[in-house]
């Protein structure tokens, strides 16, 4: 062991007696071959690690973006698979849509219908008021029945929201290309060129992309 | 590193191509990998193209071009807005 203060390479020198010279220089022949060999593996070593860790360092990096890579992928995935869910439920929603438009047009005709009947002369008689209170009884079955699909519309409309999906706005707004397709235009003189007067289809939205575009009736005054 | 793009401009759509480790993979924008081949100008001056171009066309045809493939090579001048 050496004392402090004392310079480690010499402590050989410092402890060999000076007369043992013939001895003293094979001894420093191999200790000096042995720190040149110990330094050239270390110098070795030193390459074999830093081109190991730049093969780490390259291995991380290659690794990240793949997993970037399939994150993305993934979440695309997904996205995709909504919207061929979301773009089925459509055909759905749009059939639920134009049935309950119908019946209610229908239901509107049959009470006007009635109401020029009850000012009729028939319907004095015993065989016309039992038609006119199966005629009333027909509009109460059918208004049940639209009420059913009113509420079976809503049902896949909530479906569709809790999945991200988002309607289009549309009437009384500015037209877009961004969101809105043009298939028709209006002259109406009270309101501002652009504005959107009425939607031939409902336009809808997942997570900020469109899954259909709004189509559209727009002012347009020549 | 260089890419190699191959660009199928046709009358109604195109697309646009890339090679990528010897394979050839068609681009998609907006999910979509036909683009309309339709150019546009926004109401407010903006250059507009493919399906938003083709959704103001209705309302909007002096601002926006389509089927510009019939009319390259020729000497005919097509306006889009007050450009030409």
């Amino acid at each position: 062991m050496s004392s402090p203060g004392v310079d480690p390479l010499n402590v050989l020198e410092i402890d060999e007696p000076d007369t043992d010279t013939e001895q003293k220089t094979p001894g420093l022949e191999v200790l000096s071959q042995e720190v040149r060999r110990v330094g050239r593996e270390l110098f070795r070593v030193s390459r074999t690690s830093e081109r190991n860790q730049q093969i780490c360092e390259e291995a991380i990096a290659q690794l990240s973006n793949a997993l970037a890579q399939v994150s993305e992928h993934s979440a695309e995935a997904v996205f995709q698979a909504k919207a061929a869910l979301c773009q089925d439920l459509f055909a759905v929603v749009d059939s639920l849509e134009a049935s309950c438009d119908t019946a209610k047009n229908l239901l509107k005709q049959l009470d006007g219908k009635r109401a020029q009947l009850d000012r009729g002369f028939l319907f004095q008689f015993s065989k016309a008021r039992q038609l006119r209170a199966d005629w009333v009884e027909c509009v109460k079955v059918m208004s049940q029945w639209l009420e059913g699909q009113q509420l079976l519309y809503q049902r896949v409309m909530t479906v569709l929201q809790s999945a991200g999906v988002r309607s289009i706005e549309t009437l009384s707004r500015p037209f877009d290309p961004a969101f809105h397709r043009a298939v028709s235009t209006e002259p109406r003189r009270d309101l501002v060129a652009g504005t959107i007067v009425d939607e031939e289809l409902k336009g809808y939205m997942l997570d900020g992309r469109i899954l259909r575009f709004a189509e559209v009736v727009v002012v347009k005054n020549e | 590193m260089n890419k190699t793009v191959g660009i199928d401009l046709g009358t109604t759509n195109s697309l646009v191509a890339i090679v990528e480790q010897g394979r050839p993979r068609v681009l998609s924008r907006r999910d979509e990998r036909l683009v309309p081949s339709v150019v546009g100008l926004s109401e407010d001056g903006r250059i507009i193209v493919g399906q938003t171009a083709l959704n103001q066309f209705v309302l909007a045809p002096e601002r926006t071009v389509r089927s510009i493939k019939r009319k390259m090579g020729t000497e005919e001048t097509v306006a889009l807005g007050d450009r030409t």
